[in-house]
């Protein structure tokens, strides 16, 4: 049984109505569903460029 | 007032696949973080460091590893874990948005299945040459590294797999409580072990096993082996980060977990393959630490193999399940892992040919993951930013936002077909030949950068103005 049966009365598809319905509620809070920051990406890059670009020198530094 | 739990009686996988809701997501950072390190040292990694011995000595290979698996885990997790962490569904059914509902049963059906059944044939037949290492040192056979007898241990292996995915997968999450301190141990009983009869000197002036003429394009395959690892990761973290409480906890546990504890287990396969002069993390052991040690630590590497195939095929086939939609629904999941594992079997009667071609099948994969990263973080963060309906996401019919056309969208299939292209024009994954600038720039990150651009481009261009895909 799947959410695409062809019976759209499965227990999957009451199932999933009932989360989607519970998750579009205007009330329903959940930290996880916000939009993560353009600065908190940013972030990311920067760290992940530092370790690439350190190790870049390190290795050419080398040779 | 949302209506109660119902109580389910189908004990069905697909369960699975459903968004989840707050007090369902279970991970932390710290947890997150934790489960990580428990994927990434892993007996792959001791693969992946000795594939990287193969061609640059231990200096080099400090630094391949370290700058091929910071961009692929970089890229890779800001393509899948924001997405899969923001919204808690299956990964491959929220990457309808991307590439629609059979556009995702055609990706997974091929491109999964091969990724699945490559990764669970190397690891079957490393299983089947650990046993037959133990059996040579206690019984006194002599099953050599590609017998009949490694095969056989090999089904073995996928036969234990299949009964432990078909009858109780809880059995693994009972094993994976050993399985994963043990690995730790492991990783430091061997770099123990390495330092306790070589010197950092030796190690470092060890040869790499089998380099090519160039000393450039050497360097730079070994970045691009790191780089198909960490772009690796693509089909399997969405799943995990669906669970995280935040933002911050879907996307950062990705460099502590995944990257730092990748690399450490690849720099202990790569010391102890230069000091022993074999790529092969079976054939370490025993010349390492001795009969006993070497046949605890062997049979602890078969039990780690049985505990990865298992995660890989569960992810799988949900996917596959989920993809399949009413054509496989009534498949029971018993007869869907074991028909997925016939191909394991068959390609275990060929453990040379697979398991020390091992880098060429790692290559192979990241002409496809390289370009599905580009393509799935374009569309995400620059074209939708951000947005989903997730109504939409589970609807198969023609009126949902992702139906594009018939099913599919295009221009991501043509995106990945353009990274692939490139890809391939840089680096021939079989040959290992390397063409144009790919010395400077890797195939990978061209391969993901051209795939994003391109569905950039085409989504501009060609379906915003049809109004399709819901941007």
């Amino acid at each position: 049984m799947t959410i695409a049966s062809e019976n759209p009365d499965n227990e999957i598809r009451r199932e999933l109505n009932r989360r989607l319905n519970i998750i579009s509620a205007p009330g329903y809070e959940d930290p996880a569903r916000a939009d993560i920051s353009g600065r908190e990406i940013g972030i990311w890059f920067i760290v992940t460029a530092a370790i690439l670009i350190g190790a870049l020198a390190m290795w050419s530094g080398g040779n | 007032m949302a209506a109660p739990a119902p109580k389910f009686t189908g004990a069905s996988a697909a369960f699975g696949t459903l968004p989840v809701l707050k007090e369902e997501r279970e991970l932390g950072f710290i947890d997150h973080s934790w489960i990580n390190i428990g994927l990434a040292i892993a007996t792959w990694a001791f693969l992946l460091g000795g594939s990287t011995a193969l061609v640059v000595g231990a200096r080099d290979g400090i630094y391949a590893i370290i700058i091929g698996n910071v961009i692929g885990v970089s890229i890779m997790a800001v393509s899948v874990c924001i997405s899969t962490g923001k919204f808690g569904i299956e990964q491959f059914t929220l990457m309808r948005s991307v590439f629609g509902p059979t556009g995702i049963l055609i990706l997974v059906g091929f491109f999964l299945a091969i990724y699945g059944v490559g990764w669970s044939a190397v690891l079957s037949i490393m299983f089947g040459r650990a046993i037959s290492g133990v059996m040579n040192q206690v019984g006194g056979t002599h099953i050599g590294e590609n017998d009949l007898g490694v095969t056989l241990f090999a089904i073995l292996a996928i036969a234990i797999s299949w009964l432990l995915l078909w009858k109780g997968p809880t059995a693994v999450k009972w094993l994976n409580r050993f399985v994963g301190p043990g690995k730790l141990i492991l990783c430091f009983g061997i770099l123990f072990l390495i330092f306790s009869h070589k010197s950092w000197s030796d190690i470092a002036n060890a040869a790499p096993l089998a380099p090519f003429d160039d000393k450039r394009i050497n360097f730079m395959i070994a970045v691009e082996f790191n780089l198909a690892a960490g772009f690796g990761w693509w089909p399997v973290l969405g799943n995990i980060s669906r669970f995280t409480r935040t933002p911050r906890a879907a996307l950062w546990p990705n460099l502590i977990g995944i990257f730092a504890a990748a690399v450490l287990g690849e720099l202990v396969g790569l010391f102890a393959a230069l000091s022993l002069g074999s790529h092969d993390p079976t054939a370490w052991m025993i010349p390492l630490g001795g009969a006993f040690v070497g046949v605890t630590a062997l049979l602890f590497v078969g039990l780690a193999n049985i505990t990865a195939i298992v995660s890989i095929f569960y992810g799988m086939c949900l996917a596959m399940r989920q993809a399949g939609g009413r054509y496989f629904e009534a498949l029971p999941w018993g007869v869907l892992t074991g028909a997925l594992f016939l191909p394991v079997i068959v390609i275990a009667f060929f453990p040379g040919q697979i398991y020390d071609n091992f880098f060429k099948f790692l290559a192979w994969t990241a002409l496809g993951f390289a370009p599905l990263s580009g393509v799935t973080a374009v569309d995400y963060l620059i074209l939708r930013r951000g947005r989903i309906k997730q109504c939409d996401v589970f609807n198969d019919g023609a009126d949902s936002d992702y139906a594009f056309w018939g099913g599919i969208n295009p221009a991501s299939f043509v995106a990945l077909a353009a990274g692939g292209a490139v890809y391939y024009a840089l680096f021939d994954p079989q040959s290992l030949a390397a063409h144009g600038p790919f010395v400077w720039v890797s195939a990978s990150v061209p391969a993901c950068f051209v795939a994003a651009i391109v569905h950039y481009v085409l989504t501009r261009t060609m379906v915003m103005p049809a109004r399709r895909g819901g941007y």
